[in-house]
């Protein structure tokens, strides 16, 4: 019985199969909408802040601009971009445009180059106001 | 607009029609209110507590605002109930976190809009 168990072939796993940017950025598309999830209550606390005073409006700040505050702000704003993007695509395909195989994958691509060039502008436009 | 007719002629699924064309309805809502605030907030990051008091109390500005948090949020608790639908099996922990996501979600959202009108209202003239 043990032995039978141990010898029973498995389901595929999900890295026995090839990497396709089909399903990558499928995935991506999940996991950036769950990051921007938690991105949301950042954004209400930074509504949140101004109206309780310029304490809780400079602490707020000072971890925004703080190290780590940037990192998450750098993740962030791809995750956006690149959800925006992407979401763009899912509602062409709602609307029944960009079935087919090639249509996929040049859309595929052009969200992946989208997305990080919005990403890279935002932040060289953005720390240009920094000064 | 034929794919809405045909939907909404589903009768069986009513609740997961709803789910599907909120999503897409507050899908496009937020492109131009994603824009805006990646274009008008993002600058106010390093502002000064009155300048980002005074752009908050303008009109125009408090009104995207709160259009912005509002739907992202709603957005937001929709995309959640879609991971938690097919990544929890048990229905009663499912059910749990679905509505809890809806419940936080609202909660955070109002605050976050009763305190843009306080800014408005505490920046009004003549107040």
């Amino acid at each position: 019985m043990s032995s039978l168990h141990r010898n029973r072939p498995l389901s595929p796993h999900l890295q026995v199969y090839k990497v396709q940017i089909t399903s990558l950025l499928s995935i991506l598309h999940r996991s950036t909408g769950i990051v921007l999830f938690g991105g949301a209550f950042g954004v209400a606390g930074w509504f949140i802040a101004p109206a309780l005073g310029s304490q809780a409006y400079e602490f707020c700040q000072q971890a925004l601009l703080h190290p780590v505050g940037l990192i998450c702000l750098a993740g962030l704003s791809f995750s956006f971009f690149y959800h925006l993007c992407n979401g763009i695509r899912h509602l062409a395909w709602d609307a029944g445009y960009g079935y087919e195989m090639p249509a996929v994958r040049l859309t595929g691509w052009i969200v992946i180059i989208s997305a990080l060039s919005l990403t890279l502008l935002t932040w060289i436009l953005g720390l240009g106001s920094v000064e | 607009m034929k794919f809405f007719d045909v939907l909404c002629r589903v009768r069986s699924a009513k609740a997961s029609v709803k789910h599907w064309v909120f999503q897409r309805i507050t899908a496009i809502a937020l492109l131009p209110l994603g824009v805006w605030f990646i274009l008008f907030c993002i600058p106010l990051i390093s502002a000064p507590h009155e300048e980002t008091l005074l752009r908050l109390s303008s009109p125009l500005f408090a009104i995207c605002a709160i259009l912005f948090v509002s739907v992202l949020f709603y957005h937001g608790a929709l995309g959640m109930q879609a991971v938690f639908e097919d990544y929890i099996p048990q229905e009663s922990l499912r059910s749990i976190f679905v509505r809890g996501t809806k419940y936080i979600s609202t909660a955070v959202a109002v605050l976050a809009v009763l305190c843009i009108l306080k800014v408005v209202v505490g920046h009004a003239p003549g107040l």
